[in-house]
């Protein structure tokens, strides 16, 4: 059996999980409702008590929403900060944290670090099959925006063909992110450091002008301005990498001249490439690693958490639903006279117990519903707002966890709305039909 | 067919062992009007009540054309009801979101699926021999006192029963309403040969009915057929 | 011929005397080490981790390996908005005198749809094929949360 469920495609298991959930609640409410036709009767007694059933529609939705936004706002955290790492294949760097060199390097959250030095580039850059090695050199900013001395490979690798303009062809040439704060044509002086405590004056008398805008990313790379290292390198008044008087930019570097870098992306020419390197320059003087690992790492530790937080979403719901059914036993008294008559009239209690659990369904159900519409809006807007913060294009869409999520809270529910159904139908009959 | 009513030693006594309703006997041919008079509190409106199964008595039977409600589950004596009886209330007992068709079908929401449409074309049928085939559209809580009372008399009309069962139709009503109601009502049972059993404190709808019974202290102490 | 079949000899019976410790597998300058699973249920796909290492003078290929007449596929791990992802590699060069590490969310080998439960303190042996080697290594078999062999560190 585990086996058959384990060959199914995965939208299949999807599907048939999310069919499962649903089924027991759908089941129960099959049977309640078999042969009888209550939905005209608990329309008007909806539209009898529209505000109040409103508000309980509202109290699920909101409860609803709330969990599914969660979830779907979690996993489109954590899908985007992927996305944002995936150009970086190999990162390598001086010894030392690598989630604090992936936060500089990939996520643009620089921190003081050692450099790799010109001659351990070298050796990186020539190893065989080495693609290209590209210095990722961070420290420096303006307006807020990172300004990171890299190579042209790694301005095509990261963005693919630029959006407008042409590639840095000088030291004293700039490449915007697609929401950088400079415009092709414009220029600008770096500020040496990042934040309020940047010296905006350091760079004096030193500008870029910026030649091309790369196309969007998704990543914090998006509001970077990318420069030629040998530009970082001059504006501190190191070497520039290259014979004095070379005006080339870009590797080759002569070991000697090159003042050195906190980071290094290795992308290599084959698919196994990146991990022969890792293994090749993973020694006591230089660390290796894939940003991936270290993230899904990072990932694997939060689970625990999400597990935890889609736990949590349910309770919330289930106790909201236990809530709006103890609201609604209540308002089993205020429809107590029509359900006294129907059974004066000849009702069987089965009808009458269907009229009572079909006006809590429709109430489960719309409440629900309308918690997804809530959940995907909820996510969008936390996303726009993540995204705006962090720089990490966050795209929350609603999936099958939240699918399965409802799925699970509208079978439980309804079952739980059982309950109000029996006890309306153990109500006297004619002490409501006087009252 | 329309059954008739023989009721024997019916005792109903409340929680505390007061006797509520004493009847030794008390029969009622088919196609019968029947008024139940009395003060307030006197127990007439207990014996309608235990007449339709709403309250099953402590003691005694209730045996309509040969079968005894008071042994009947409830589900048995709702049947019972849904079949046989068309009840009235003082209080129309409508609901105000639905149309006086709606109201007036009201027993197609339960009955058999055989039975939807027949009851529906019914209720249409009585609205319009009640004056308001033209409304049968339009929420009840748009009507006066007397026509809600007329809708409420189309629903008990509704599934064709054979006995119908009155609790003060006429009481929250207005002289000409109440005359014009109980004329109705009289007229429409006796074009179908139904028994007619209302509960009144009217003396002109009570004149109407070919038999009356007044009760005092949950006992017939006057029956004109006697 | 007979120095084809005397090759071939040695070949085939090198991981016979190769076995030095319960953790190591060792041939012509190849060593396997620590090599560890986490807990696997049946019908699941079970990464087997390791440290390979080439002592040789040549470089040596790190190509898959069998465990129980099944083929074990070399894997390399990927992260990106489609979640992780194991891709089957060709194979891996371990040049003369170095190591690769075969760790959780990097490389490892793949036994694909195990068909029995592995639970940790189980035996099982899988072969490493290495420099055209087949390096017979005894399996650690760790909880299913576990991160590392248990001797991990240890200078064998």
């Amino acid at each position: 059996m585990l086996d058959l469920w384990a060959s199914l495609p995965p939208e299949l298991q999807d599907v048939l999980f999310a069919l499962a959930l649903i089924a027991p609640g759908l089941l129960a409410g099959a049977m309640v409702l078999r042969g009888l036709r209550p939905l005209p009767l608990v329309g008007a007694m909806l539209r009898r008590f529209v505000w109040v059933n409103a508000l309980f529609v509202a109290l699920i939705a909101v409860s609803v929403g709330l969990g599914v936004g969660l979830l779907a706002q979690e996993r489109g955290l954590r899908q985007g900060s992927a996305r944002a790492a995936e150009k970086f294949d190999l990162i390598v760097a001086a010894p030392g944290s690598e989630v604090t060199v992936m936060l500089a390097a990939v996520y643009l959250q620089p921190s003081d670090m050692a450099l790799i030095n010109g001659a351990q580039y070298a050796e990186i850059a020539g190893a065989e099959g080495v693609a290209f090695a590209a210095p990722i050199a961070f420290g420096d900013s303006f307006q807020g925006a990172p300004v990171v001395g890299t190579t042209v490979d790694f301005v095509s690798h990261l963005a693919g063909p630029l959006a407008e303009g042409r590639v840095f062809a000088t030291a004293e040439e700039a490449v915007a992110g697609a929401y950088a704060p400079v415009d092709v044509g414009g220029s600008f002086t770096p500020a040496h450091g990042h934040g309020p405590a940047a010296e905006h004056d350091a760079h004096e008398g030193f500008a870029y002008a910026v030649t091309g805008r790369m196309a969007p990313t998704g990543s914090p790379w998006d509001r970077a301005l990318l420069v030629p290292v040998e530009g970082v390198w001059a504006v501190h008044g190191l070497a520039n990498g290259h014979a004095p008087g070379d005006p080339r930019i870009g590797p080759p570097f002569v070991p000697e001249m090159m003042p050195g870098t906190p980071a290094v992306l290795v992308h290599a020419t084959e698919l196994w490439g990146n991990y022969a390197l890792k293994s090749r320059f993973t020694r006591g003087d230089l660390m290796a690693f894939f940003p991936g690992t270290v993230l899904a790492q990072l990932h694997g530790l939060m689970r625990d958490v999400r597990s935890a937080m889609s736990l949590m979403a349910v309770l919330t719901q289930v106790l909201v639903t236990l809530s709006v059914l103890i609201g609604l036993m209540i308002m089993v008294r205020l429809i107590a006279r029509s359900l006294a008559l129907l059974r004066a009239i000849g009702a069987p209690l089965r009808f009458v117990f269907a009229v009572v659990w079909a006006y809590s369904a429709a109430l489960i159900l719309s409440g629900a519903g309308l918690g997804l519409a809530l959940g995907w809006v909820a996510a969008r807007g936390i996303s726009a707002i993540v995204t705006a913060r962090i720089d990490v294009l966050v795209t929350a869409n609603l999936g099958w966890p939240e699918a399965h999520l409802v799925a699970g809270f509208i079978s439980l529910t309804l079952f739980m709305a059982l309950l109000p159904a029996w006890l309306a139908v153990r109500r006297p009959l004619l002490t409501d039909l006087r009252t | 067919m329309t059954p008739a009513l023989h009721v024997e030693n019916l005792r109903v006594t409340s929680r505390e062992g007061r006797v509520l309703l004493d009847v030794p006997l008390l029969t009622l041919d088919a196609g019968q009007s029947l008024a139940l008079r009395g003060a307030s509190g006197a127990g007439k409106s207990t014996l309608l009540h235990v007449l339709s199964g709403l309250v099953r008595p402590s003691a005694g039977r209730v045996v309509w054309g040969g079968q005894d409600i008071a042994a009947l589950t409830e589900d048995a004596r709702a049947r019972f009801r849904r079949e046989t009886l068309g009840l009235i209330f003082q209080d129309c007992h409508l609901f105000e979101e639905l149309s006086a068709l709606g109201n007036a079908g009201l027993a197609s929401a339960f009955a058999p699926a055989r039975d939807r449409a027949p009851i529906r074309l019914a209720a249409a049928q009585w609205l319009a021999a009640l004056g308001l085939g033209q409304a049968g559209a339009r929420a009840v809580d748009s009507f006066s006192g007397g026509e809600r009372q007329r809708i409420a008399v189309a629903r008990a009309l509704a599934g064709g029963p054979p006995v119908i069962l009155a609790d003060e139709p006429t009481a929250a009503l207005d002289r000409a309403n109440a005359d014009a109601l109980g004329a109705d009502l009289v007229r429409l049972a006796a074009e179908g040969g139904r028994m007619l059993i209302t509960v009144t404190h009217d003396a002109a709808l009570a004149a109407r009915m070919g038999r009356q019974i007044t009760i005092a202290d949950g006992r017939i102490v006057e029956d004109s057929d006697a | 011929m007979r120095a084809c079949l005397l090759s071939l000899l040695l070949i085939t019976a090198a991981p016979a005397f190769a076995q030095t410790h319960d953790h190591v597998a060792e041939a012509e300058g190849l060593r396997v080490v620590h090599v560890w699973t986490p807990a696997t249920a049946k019908g699941s796909d079970a990464l087997f981790y390791m440290e390979v290492e080439n002592t040789s003078a040549a470089e040596a290929m790190l190509t898959g390996g069998e465990a129980e007449g099944a083929e074990l596929e070399l894997v390399g791990f990927s992260y990106g908005a489609a979640g992780e992802a194991w891709t089957v590699l060709p194979g891996l060069p371990i040049p003369a005198g170095a190591e690769v590490d075969l760790e959780p969310k990097v490389l490892a080998l793949r036994w694909s749809s195990v068909p029995m439960d592995l639970v940790p303190g189980a035996e099982l042996e899988i072969e490493v094929e290495v420099g055209g080697q087949h390096l017979h290594a005894h399996v650690e078999i760790g909880a299913a949360g576990d991160t590392g062999h248990s001797h991990a560190g240890h200078n064998h």
